[in-house]
């Protein structure tokens, strides 16, 4: 008679048996949780779109910062245990203190239904936390965990020392470059924020939405969007602490408000004191006077005391015809604000086009690192005799190495 | 005490934000191989509770943006390097153009003349923080490379454009920086990454100013202690005792200053030095022109400079002498003292060779073989200025026979004969020279009938000034008196 043993290499009908129970309390009592699986990056390492599950985008940093998901999403379910959290205050504003919940999956299920394992990077939806935020045209968002890591449970295992249960650890997902797709395809109007992508998997109470055309799922949904991701809140509030800067000091570099400041002119002759120092550098004569015109040259029949704009300098010269001379009266240095100073300005806010003697035509602002650069690569063929020197000197190397051992 | 109050801080605040408002990232590609071009949000990194539920949705299922900008007030430290007179008052005079209240508009007409009078702000080192929310570090990188080339190591910024303010520029320098919160590698838990920038903000805080209506006060003023009128006054009241018989040709001046210190201005064989003496006119190696400078501002190089008033009259100022100044760097009561040459009196006289006591020394005996052009200042050891330094008549005199010359008096040598150019007998007025040997300028003043360093002595109080001393908010520098 063999002896008793529940250890078997063949997991058999007992394993079944138990797996199926596992099982059916996982499909009648678990929580519906739709999951869009991560199927890799945008792109590898070299820019090809041809990637796969394993492809690693960022092979220095090794990071995936540009994801595609599944755009078919599976419902599996899950048991996890609802906590009470508290909100903790950041300086980024309001994160949840514990925004971390660990779920247990029925593994066989989870084969069966996505193919794979759940992974780090998958997407997990909970129409179960779907509610509804306090803004304006709000509608009702589900939640949206991120799985940090997955391994089976400890607690998952049966008498015969196999597992049935996989369990997940997810994080809260932000509305980042990450997960560009799962926030986007929410904000389609698929079935409201994406539940179930036409699952239908409709809490009560709420009904689908459409995009801002009226036709589910054929665009984005602002209200859905700024529903989802607080983006759109934040970047108002950026907007409106700009408004305010610029209501201090609305031009760029050095603005001062003094064209209702009186420049004293010389008795003798009405020219400005230039000394008077009140120009508020605007290019615009003093005391709201007129301007003969704004051109490239100063224009004949130019009378004494009448004052000309010169646009051909950086920045324009306001000049006052004064006797022979054209006298420089001041600058006009308003502009757009900007944080870089007048010069950096240049390089950085450059929307100007080059025309080389060839025609052709590229962008004057160039990345230094990128200037310039050879067409073609011109030390093809001494890089490839290069390497293979080097490769055969390497070969010799490695071989009196393995035979003297240095 | 009254209330009031000007938002400054908060304007320092903005303007740090602004900074950053416009910062972008590139995402992508996406699966279509499109890239975004996406804003960084920045915003206030304490907000209240209240508020950042409201901004959350009061849900948990709302996505915070990242990469997302916090900035905050981290410390506030008041700056004593930066302070001037604490109690200086600078003061500024507009006018206005003329505003017509119908059309709502300015003419291009003189309007209101008005008065501003501004006291010394406070100097404060703000310490704003920035922390930097991202996801991945290409997003990262891509932030980190735009700040970095907006400070090196400051920028100026503008907290308001209002020309009369004289600290609406500040500077704002990056710190320090710290690359993440976290720890490398991370560990179980997976922390949010979050890169911090520290910046000092260099400000002020300034109490209200005074804006007053502008008058004609300084000629009132002027006309009030005309001698003329003070003359008409003292001849109307005949036989009474009248106080102002004693003011003279200039008003009564009483001068306080800082320590009643006094200078003495010397030439040395390096150059021409400025000692601080006590109130009694006292040297005294422990006094510190660091210390005194102090009480008011600082000395800027090349900006910076000593007024030495030679008219008595101290509200004139035609004659003062100006010159810029470094510390002597193992003296510290000592001032070394370059004059402004465009500053001194206009030689009335062509340069001198030396001053000589011509019965010591002759031309080709302690004197270089007389040659035209060739001027002496002569001095004698035993006349008293009655008796000719050069008399006539005397055989064989290496300086001729036809000459005649006295203590005080200049001769030259025209290539024929010694003849006297400068008769300091029947002079009038001022006369200026320089001496070549030593550079230095001599004042003959006809009443004192002496030759004296035209600035070389001891200066009472009030009567030395140290221009530009204060350096502004603005960045300019300026008297600590008006």
């Amino acid at each position: 008679m063999p002896r008793i043993s529940l250890w078997n290499p063949v997991r058999g009908a007992d394993f079944n048996f138990t797996d199926r129970t596992v099982g059916e309390n996982f499909r009648i009592a678990g929580d519906g949780i739709l999951v869009h699986m991560y199927i890799g990056p945008t792109t590898d390492a070299n820019g090809n779109t041809d990637t796969s599950l394993t492809t690693i985008q960022d092979v220095l940093f090794l990071t995936n910062n540009n994801r595609k998901y599944d755009p078919n999403v599976i419902e599996l379910r899950g048991h996890h245990t609802p906590q009470d959290v508290n909100y903790d205050l950041s300086q980024f504003g309001i994160f949840l203190s514990s925004d971390t919940i660990r779920i247990q999956f029925h593994y066989t299920d989870m084969l069966d239904s996505l193919g794979r394992k759940l992974i780090a990077g998958d997407v997990l939806e909970f129409p179960s936390y779907r509610d509804i935020p306090i803004f304006d045209n709000a509608v009702g968002i589900n939640r949206y965990y991120v799985v940090q890591d997955a391994l089976y449970a400890a607690a998952g295992y049966g008498q015969k020392w196999f597992p049935h249960i996989w369990l997940v650890r997810a994080k809260l997902m932000t509305a980042s470059v990450e997960f560009k797709e799962i926030t986007d395809q929410a904000a389609s109007g698929q079935n409201d924020g994406g539940v179930g992508q036409g699952i239908g998997i409709m809490p009560d109470g709420f009904t689908a939405t459409s995009d801002s055309a009226g036709n589910p799922g054929t665009g984005p949904n602002p209200n859905i969007t700024s529903s989802l991701n607080l983006f759109c809140k934040i970047i108002g509030i950026t907007d409106a602490i700009v408004a305010e800067a610029a209501q201090n000091s609305f031009f760029d570099p050095k603005f001062f408000e003094s064209a209702n400041l009186y420049i004293y002119l010389d008795p003798n002759t009405n020219y400005p004191v230039i000394g008077s120092y009140y120009f508020s550098g605007d290019g615009e004569p003093p005391n709201g006077g007129p301007l003969v015109g704004a051109g490239i040259s100063f224009p004949t029949g130019m009378t004494d005391g009448q004052y000309y704009l010169r646009i051909d300098y950086f920045p324009e010269r306001l000049f006052q015809k004064q006797g022979p001379v054209y006298k420089l009266i001041e600058e006009n240095v308003l502009k757009n604000w900007t944080a870089y100073n007048r010069v950096l300005d240049t390089f950085i806010d450059n929307n100007k086009d080059t025309i080389l003697s060839d025609g052709t035509i590229i962008p004057e602002k160039q990345a230094l690192s990128e200037i310039v650069k050879q067409k073609v690569d011109l030390y093809a063929d001494r890089k490839k005799k290069v390497t293979a020197a080097e490769t055969a000197r390497q070969a010799i190397a490695d071989a009196r190495a393995a035979k003297k051992g240095n | 005490m009254d209330f009031f109050f000007d938002n400054q801080t908060r304007r320092y605040l903005l303007q740090f934000m602004r900074i950053f408002s416009d910062i972008k990232v590139r995402n992508g590609p996406d699966a279509n191989g499109l890239y975004t071009i996406q804003r960084v949000p920045i915003m206030y990194g304490d907000p209240s509770s209240m508020v950042a539920q409201l901004i959350k949705g009061a849900s948990e299922n709302t996505m915070l943006p990242s990469p997302m900008f916090s900035a905050y007030i981290d410390g506030i430290k008041m700056n004593d390097k930066r302070r001037q007179d604490s109690q200086f008052v600078g003061k500024a005079s507009v006018m206005e153009r003329e505003f017509d209240s119908i059309t709502q508009t300015y003419t291009g007409n003189p309007g209101v003349r008005q008065d501003i009078e501004r006291y010394m702000p406070v100097p404060y080192d703000f310490t704003f923080k920035l922390d930097v929310w991202t996801t991945n570090i290409q997003t990262k990188l891509q932030i980190f490379e735009q700040i970095a080339v907006i400070f090196n190591k400051s920028i100026q910024l503008q907290q308001n454009s209002n020309i009369l303010d004289w600290t609406s520029i500040f500077e704002v320098w990056l710190e320090d920086q710290t690359w993440t919160n976290r720890s490398i590698p991370q560990g179980g838990t997976d922390e949010r990454d979050v890169m911090s920038f520290k910046f000092k903000v260099e400000g002020w805080i300034n109490p209200p100013a005074k804006l007053k209506r502008s008058g004609l006060i300084a000629e009132i003023v002027t006309q009030v202690f005309a001698v003329s009128d003070v003359q008409n006054i003292a001849g109307q009241i005949d036989g009474v005792y009248d106080p102002f018989t004693s003011i003279g040709g200039i008003p009564i001046q009483i001068v306080t200053t800082e320590g009643n210190y006094r200078i003495s201005v010397t030439h040395t064989n390096t150059g021409d030095e400025i000692t601080l003496l006590n109130e009694f006119g006292q040297p005294d190696p422990l006094l510190s022109w660091q210390q005194l400078i102090q009480t008011y501002g600082q000395i800027t190089p090349n900006i910076t400079s000593i007024r030495l008033k030679l008219d008595p009259n101290l509200d004139v100022s035609d004659s003062d002498i100006i010159g810029g100044i470094q510390q002597d760097p193992s003296r510290q009561n000592v001032l070394l003292f370059t004059a402004d040459i465009d500053t001194l009196p206009a030689n009335t006289i062509l340069p001198i060779s030396s001053i000589i006591d011509p019965l010591e020394v002759t031309p080709g005996n302690g004197l270089p073989i007389a040659a035209a052009g060739q001027r002496y200042l002569l001095t004698s050891h035993d006349s008293t200025g009655e008796e000719p330094a050069i008399p006539p008549g005397v055989p064989f005199s290496p300086w001729g026979q036809s000459i005649v010359a006295y203590p005080n008096d200049i001769i030259e040598y025209n290539g024929i004969n010694w003849v006297v150019i400068f008769d300091s007998r029947n002079t009038v007025g001022k006369n200026y020279v320089v001496n070549t040997t030593n550079h230095s300028q001599y004042t003959f003043d006809s009443i004192t009938q002496e030759w004296t360093y035209t600035y070389y002595g001891i200066y009472q109080p009030g009567y030395w000034r140290i221009d530009n001393i204060i350096l502004a908010p603005d960045g300019t520098s300026i008297n600590n008196y008006e």
